[in-house]
């Protein structure tokens, strides 16, 4: 390192809010996510519904060390996943987000994903995110999907399929609307049930997923600057940097020197 | 050390303030959330749901009896099994796919009328006022009449006159409705089947008019506040205009470019047949005139992946999307800023007429037809996010920005052009905006896609720097700003599809003047490379460019000729209350032309 460089840190997110706090935490790799419960290996094969639960991993390709390929520097670069090595079927999971204190939101998962997943691709939607890796990186994955703060059983779902609803108001039971009713409120155990895999394929045996989460854990745990949490408004720190990403990419085209005081 | 040191106990203070200064707010707005109750906006959600506004959750969700609570989709579902039955094959039919009418299939009102519509009412194809409203832009073509008066007179000899100009007009009728007058013994057509087609005359001068026969006239006096005519006026001078229009069912057998070629044979021959023409040299220049010299046509054509002809909605400018927008015209002529200065009432009159074009007109070129149809091959959606404008929800928030300007705004001349001035007030709409989503779960529900919200968020920030600033460009910078970075950080979420990429691909060449890159808003168009593709941007171009005009205090956004053009009573679809015209074919009480009855067996 030269001479009084200083040692990168990343910053991640302005703010000094706990929603903006919260944002730093999430889209940390370093930092851990609180784990809220627990959920078997074998459930999450269910609820995926890619492949019988103790079935092995189909592969689209043989196993990396069998093949013989060009040389390529960023090959012995990157290291593979687990799942490339095998040579995985590449899979998917995708989760909907509701717009009442999401504990994250599809540009978060995003985000998230970049930050803390290897050999992913990611669209973000308006209420949902999917997640595409292979076979069994991507089982891995939800481990930390599905059992850290950043899911709440009543206002996070999968869905693979026909995922409308993040925007509507909830269920009686406060579940964020599902069309297909992938899942419901087991009401002697106060848990979420899934009855149906992410695609809406009827599950064997219903997969509890945990407790819904209390309000004050909502609010507390909301990604999303809301009126009633942290209202954006009041986000001066971020209103700013918006505002001068826009102004760099929009009137100076990607150079600062070109911004002056008339802009 | 010493800096940084500082930094950390400003940063401290900082935080302290700004925690204190959240804590004062969220109090406050608790405190006043019972006044939300007041606004309309409570009121219209209450009859759209029948259920309290701000109650985040609906107990009879999954228990409306699916589709069934639905009229609409009832009749279809019979519809279909009735079609499914005489074609002896299976049809529309619910029982496949997902079950549809889980949650509630609200209807709702359209805005400026007392008409409620439900959702499959504003499908294009359901819709007959949304197709008209197309056909009567496809079948328009405007050619200056000028270049071929001074042809006649100094390469014919033949004298231009009041009559003879006056008889053109007239055989122009019989010929535009595919009439013979040069040739015996041709085929022409059912005069039922095409009486939507004809032509009419635009000019500035007031000498020209009086000479002409007022039938055949879009009279600028009679259709346009006297402040607004005077500057059509102006702008068009003493050129004598033909604005043809060819018949409906012409544009519906093949597409928008048929309309330049109808009218160009048609007039060339009314032109042989009135003033007694033969002669390739004198034909082939009447022909080229018509066909290419000083011609308006409503849209380029598109490039190869995309071909259409001209006249079809990709290729219309956005400048001229606005100039078929209408409602501002009883308007005075002044600019929005001096309005809302004096008068919030007066200038309620203006938004209105600013979200009754946006959300008549451009939302429905961009959604339904450009993205929605052309583009998309007919998906449901981008329906859903035009009726997102067709409602009363963008002018009531409108109010806010009508409000704001009123109380702090006086004494403000002009507002600069400058990012640094405009943010703030585009900030506040915006954030008011989105609050009013996290305030009214059922208007959350309402527009309950991303899309919808980019839409109304995009269109009001737009709206709101273009008709403060009176530009066009301010008001896009302003849109992108408002879906790209603030709707997205605040919620982290935007739109549908990817939107991650489609908000932020046009940012760089927002307000670049290179034709390659950006250009002038109003010469941009739905098909413009290098910006923003994706539901709702269209209507946010829209709404840049028509406020920004009502911001100046125009008369015009981009062709004064075009503006005229669509004040023609004599359209079928009225394009001063589209709003109106779309809520009267959802309730099947609007009459489109170009119906081929007359040429059917009885049925």
């Amino acid at each position: 390192m030269a001479e009084g460089k200083v040692k990168y840190e990343p910053q991640i997110y302005p703010g000094k809010d706990e929603t903006s706090e919260r944002r730093r935490k999430l889209w940390d790799k370093r930092r851990k996510l609180a784990k809220y419960r627990e959920i078997s290996d074998d459930d999450i094969t269910r609820l995926l519904g890619h492949r019988a639960v103790g079935a092995l991993y189909p592969s689209v390709h043989p196993p990396l060390e069998e093949l013989i390929e060009a040389y390529d520097p960023i090959k012995n670069i990157v290291v593979p996943t687990p799942g490339a090595r095998a040579g995985d079927r590449i899979r998917f999971v995708q989760f909907a987000d509701s717009f009442w204190h999401p504990p994250i939101a599809p540009h978060g998962r995003l985000r998230l994903y970049f930050n803390r997943l290897r050999g992913i691709d990611v669209v973000a939607y308006s209420g949902r995110c999917i997640l595409e890796m292979r076979e069994r990186d991507l089982e891995a994955a939800m481990k930390m999907l599905l059992e850290t703060e950043i899911f709440n059983p009543a206002r996070t779902a999968l869905k693979g399929i026909t995922i409308h609803g993040h925007s509507l108001r909830l269920d009686e039971d406060g579940l964020m609307f599902d069309a297909r009713r992938r899942y419901i409120l087991d009401k002697s155990t106060r848990e979420v049930v899934y009855i149906k895999d992410q695609m809406g394929r009827v599950l064997d045996n219903p997969v509890p997923v945990g407790r819904p989460l209390s309000e004050e854990e909502c609010r507390k745990l909301d990604l999303a600057y809301t009126w009633d949490t942290h209202p954006f408004k009041s986000r001066t720190e971020v209103l700013e940097i918006l505002s001068r990403a826009a102004k760099l990419r929009v009137l100076a085209g990607f150079n600062p020197e070109l911004l002056t005081e008339e802009m | 050390m010493e800096k940084r040191k500082v930094l950390d106990e400003r940063a401290g203070q900082l935080e302290a303030r700004e925690r204190e200064y959240v804590r004062e707010l969220y109090a406050l707005s608790k405190k006043y959330l019972e006044v939300e109750k007041e606004r309309p906006l409570y009121s219209i959600m209450q009859k759209t749901f029948g259920a309290d506004p701000f109650a985040l959750q609906d107990s009879q969700m999954y228990k409306r009896g699916g589709y069934r609570q639905s009229k609409r989709k009832q009749e279809f579902a019979r519809l279909g099994r009735q079609v499914a039955v005489e074609r002896g094959l299976p049809a529309y039919n619910r029982a496949v796919g997902l079950p549809i009418g889980q949650r509630q299939l609200e209807p709702f009102l359209i805005s400026g009328t007392n008409i409620m519509v439900e959702q499959d009412d504003t499908h294009h194809l359901n819709n007959v006022a949304i197709q008209q409203m197309l056909d009567d832009i496809k079948r328009t073509v405007i050619v200056n009449l000028d270049i071929a008066h001074r042809m006649l007179t100094v390469r014919a000899g033949k004298e231009v006159t009041p009559e003879t100009i006056n008889l053109y007009l007239e055989t122009l009728q019989h010929t535009m409705c595919g009439g013979a007058v040069a040739q015996e013994h041709m085929s022409e057509i059912n005069p039922l089947l095409v009486k939507d087609a004809y032509a009419k005359v635009i000019t500035g001068s007031d000498e020209v008019k009086d000479a002409l026969d007022r039938r055949f006239l879009i009279d600028i006096d009679q259709l346009f506040h006297p402040t607004r005519a005077e500057k059509l006026k102006e702008a068009i001078g003493d050129a004598i205009w033909i604005v043809l229009r060819i018949p409906t069912l012409a544009v519906r057998m093949a597409d928008g470019d048929e309309a330049a070629r109808w009218a160009a044979m048609q007039n060339t021959m009314a032109f042989i047949a009135s003033y007694g023409l033969s002669g390739e040299h004198i034909i082939s220049d009447l022909a080229y005139s018509f066909k290419h010299a000083r011609v308006v046509r409503m849209g380029n054509k598109m490039w190869y992946q995309r071909m259409r002809g001209t006249n079809e909605p990709g290729g219309f400018p956005d400048g001229y999307i606005c100039d078929f927008m209408q409602a501002e015209r009883d308007l005075p002529a002044r600019r929005f800023l001096e309005v809302a200065q004096e008068d919030e009432e007066e200038a309620l009159k203006y938004s209105r007429a600013m979200h009754e074009g946006i959300g008549g007109i451009a939302a429905v070129i961009d959604n339904v037809l450009w993205l929605g149809f052309y583009m998309s091959g007919g998906i449901g959606f981008s329906n859903t996010v035009a009726s997102a404008a067709y409602s009363e929800v963008m002018n009531e928030i409108s109010m806010e920005l009508i409000e704001l300007s009123h109380r702090y705004m006086q004494g403000v001349r002009k507002v600069p052009l400058r990012w640094e001035t405009v943010r703030t007030m585009v900030n506040s709409i915006i954030q008011y905006t989105m609050e009013s989503y996290e305030k009214f779960p059922t208007l959350a529900e309402f527009h309950w896609g991303g899309a919808h919200r980019v839409s109304v968020i995009g269109s009001i920030a737009a709206s709101s720097a273009a008709m403060l600033t009176g530009s066009s460009t301010m008001g896009l910078m302003a849109a992108h700003y408002a879906i790209a970075f603030a709707m997205k950080e605040g919620w982290l979420r935007t739109g549908w599809a990817g939107q991650e990429i489609q908000d932020h691909l046009g940012l760089p060449y927002l307000c670049s003047m290179r034709p390659e890159e950006g250009n002038l808003v109003e010469l941009r168009g739905l098909n413009y490379p290098m910006q923003s593709f994706s539901a709702a941007h269209g209507a946010i171009r829209g709404a840049a460019v028509y406020a920004a005009m009502i911001g100046r205090g125009s008369s015009w956004c981009l062709s004064p000729v075009v503006k005229v053009a669509f004040a023609d009573p004599h359209l079928i679809f009225d394009f001063k209350h589209p709003k109106l015209c779309i809520a009267k074919a959802g309730i099947r009480q609007f009459m489109p032309a170009g119906e081929r009855d007359p040429v059917l067996p009885p049925h």
